[in-house]
């Protein structure tokens, strides 16, 4: 192996283990946010991320219901499911990334841009589906795991809490 | 040559190289299977969002630059041929024709669904972009398909040698996941009291439902403060030769014991199982030979 080479191979290795040993700071602490908010744009731009909270954070859903409804003009209220294209109903407990998805989009305000492209993307399917549609609303029913001690005095698991995000028009394009 | 050098460069049988290669191109496939029922509504501009709002909800995440190909390829149609094209990808870097551009093709997809859909991502999405990222720069072991891998499972000695260093960085990578994600855990009230176990049974991702592990939650106390030792210990058995297969052993069985309590975690198991690859050394150096080499 030429010189050369071995510099690279050394350089390469020190560099992405530099990297890696510098993510063990956890962001909850000052010099993990501090590492994080200088390298996380090159990370995350080449794929180097190193975020591992895998269950550091423990599920308290139980369940999760995610629908629409939506009114004509007379407010006749119609039911459509809150997966696109098609208005589909979508099972997060069957398809995991739609339960983070939605989680992210409507509980952190970090997913703004998401939320509000998906917000346009059902008003423009719907106006598509029934052009006779003039609001809807996007339904989440959560189900909450209630304490363990709660639960072992006969509670049930879950308490179901439901909230609504909307009304928003039925539009083409919609005003921000 | 000194010890930090000899970390990097050491020579190893490039057929270790390989079975990181196969094991890794083999979950990559199983991933993309996995991704396919979500591609239209996470990936193409018929879906939930715009692909001009995901480069900046992305940016405002992560603070990087979306390079995703789903900006510029944004129809079902299109998203759906590259996803056909990186299952054909990942097939093929399996046999280990093409490695190199096979690997670049899956990492490059795979980097663009996480750029287009950071909302969707799961922790094993990251594990893949940066085993990908590593191996796209180490050495192969192209020169084994499966088959002839197979065969020549048995020999001793091979002419070839590769430097460890792709391998020893997955190894380190191994080691960051698993103590990053427990120096958080101890900073979480459920793993604290000792309820994640029964909290995690209880939610949506527990498979088998009802309130069971209520009843059960001393036991799985016990399993909570056990589960935390054990990821802390399992990066250092496998590192270690003589405790290697111990290491294995536990690995395997928290992380198919994830897979089987829980939904919808069989990948991120088969990918934390699939990166003990680059520790495992069925053609170690003998004492001897590494002797005379010196």
């Amino acid at each position: 192996m030429s010189l050369n080479r071995k510099v690279i191979i050394i350089l390469f290795s020190t560099i992405i283990s530099a990297n890696m040993l510098l993510g063990i700071a956890p962001l909850s602490t000052n010099i993990g946010r501090s590492i994080s908010k200088r390298l996380d744009p090159i990370r995350w731009t080449i794929g180097l991320g190193q975020k591992w909270d895998m269950f550091h954070s423990i599920p308290t859903h139980h369940s999760l219901r995610v629908y629409l409804t939506a009114n004509d003009a007379s407010g006749k209220e119609y039911r459509y499911g809150a997966g696109l294209p098609s208005l589909r109903e979508i099972s997060p407990r069957k398809l995991i990334r739609y339960h983070y998805t939605f989680l992210r989009l409507f509980n952190d305000p970090l997913n703004k841009s998401f939320k509000e492209s998906y917000i346009e993307s059902i008003s423009q399917t719907l106006l598509k589906t029934d052009p006779r549609l003039r609001q809807f609303t996007i339904h989440f029913d959560h189900g909450r795991i209630n304490t363990l001690e709660s639960i072992r005095k006969g509670a049930n698991i879950a308490t179901t809490r439901v909230e609504k995000f909307g009304p928003y028009k039925v539009q083409g394009k919609m005003k921000r | 040559m000194n010890a930090f050098s000899l970390l990097w460069l050491k020579n190893i049988d490039p057929r270790r190289y390989a079975i990181a290669r196969i094991g890794f191109a083999l979950l990559l496939l199983s991933h993309f299977v996995h991704l396919f029922p979500y591609r239209d509504t996470i990936l193409s501009n018929a879906g939930m969002t715009h692909s001009s709002a995901a480069k900046i909800g992305f940016h405002q995440l992560t603070g990087g630059t979306s390079i995703s190909l789903f900006n510029y390829f944004q129809s079902s149609f299109e998203v759906t041929i590259i996803f056909i094209f990186a299952i054909i990808a990942s097939l093929i870097l399996a046999w280990g024709k093409w490695a190199r551009t096979t690997l670049f093709v899956c990492f490059f997809i795979q980097l663009s669904f996480i750029h287009r859909a950071p909302a969707s991502t799961t922790g094993w999405d990251s594990i893949l972009t940066n085993l990908g990222f590593i191996l796209l720069f180490s050495p192969l072991g192209k020169d084994w398909n499966p088959w002839n891998l197979f065969r020549q499972w048995n020999k001793k000695q091979i002419n070839l040698k590769a430097p460890q260093y792709g391998l020893v960085l997955i190894q380190l990578q191994v080691f960051i996941i698993y103590w990053q994600t427990v120096i958080q855990k101890l900073g979480d009230q459920y793993w604290a009291k000792g309820e994640s176990i029964t909290y995690f049974l209880l939610s949506h991702h527990g498979r088998f439902l009802g309130s069971w592990p209520v009843a059960w939650h001393d036991l799985l106390d016990k399993i909570n403060y056990l589960t935390l030792i054990i990821e802390l210990a399992i990066p250092i058995l496998l590192w270690i030769r003589n405790t290697r297969r111990l290491g294995l052993w536990i690995g395997i069985g928290l992380h198919l014991s994830i897979a089987i309590l829980g939904v919808n975690l069989a990948l991120f198991s088969l990918t934390m199982i699939v990166s003990y690859l680059a520790f495992i050394d069925p053609w170690p150096t003998s004492y001897k030979l590494r002797s005379s080499t010196k």
